[in-house]
């Protein structure tokens, strides 16, 4: 599963096979991403890429000096500047359509299936803890139900209570 | 009497749910001996 951070209608990124999302951390097998502070959303069906952009180059004339006879002169050349450094862009993609980040996004549009997540270690502790307590109680309700209904009989019978 | 009411009585005792005095006078007795087992063994750990 793939989770889509989202702010403002656009993508801000996306975490590659999540495992499961904890409060504001989203662990995957991948590392993850600890105190995410944007929307998120996880989908089923898209597959994670990244796109590769070569670095972009400009010539640009410079003057070189060079020792000519003892005389300095100057020449004109040209040099390769880096104008842009490579870049990965993130991308997910259902075969039909696909979104990179920074494109605009409507919540609307995908399923959240983070409930088919598995629980973490600490939420299975958690969910494990609520039950036990509220099996506790239940069970202390059925026990009063029965001591006051042996006290009933008790009366009942002209019994000392 | 039976075992069955003494260890529900026990349970609520110690959950705090009710009050020694509160237990029938007929079964007080067993239950409070049974808390004191139960003191017995937590003492122990």
């Amino acid at each position: 599963m793939i989770a889509i951070l989202h702010s403002n209608g656009l993508i801000a990124g996306f975490i590659n096979e999540v495992t499961n999302i904890d409060g504001d951390t989203i662990h995957a097998l991948q590392g993850g991403a600890r105190g995410v502070g944007h929307d998120v959303i996880v989908v089923e069906g898209w597959t994670y890429g990244e796109e590769v952009i070569s670095p972009v180059y400009e010539e640009r004339p410079i003057i070189r000096y060079e020792d000519r006879d003892g005389q300095i002169v100057p020449v004109e050349t040209t040099e390769q500047i880096m104008v842009t450094p490579e870049q990965r862009v993130s991308y997910i993609t259902d075969g039909t359509a696909t979104y990179k980040v920074g494109d605009a996004f409507a919540p609307g549009q995908f399923t959240d299936v983070r409930d088919l997540l598995p629980e973490s270690p600490e939420q299975k502790i958690a969910r494990l803890e609520a039950e036990l307590a509220a099996a506790k109680e239940e069970s202390l309700t059925a026990f009063t139900a029965i001591a006051d209904l042996y006290e009933m009989v008790l009366k009942g019978g002209g019994g000392p209570v | 009497m039976s075992q069955s009411i003494v260890q529900i009585y026990v349970r609520l005792v110690r959950e705090g749910v009710r009050e020694i005095d509160s237990v029938p006078e007929s079964i007080r007795n067993e239950v409070t001996a049974e808390l004191a087992k139960y003191e017995g063994v937590a003492q122990t750990h």
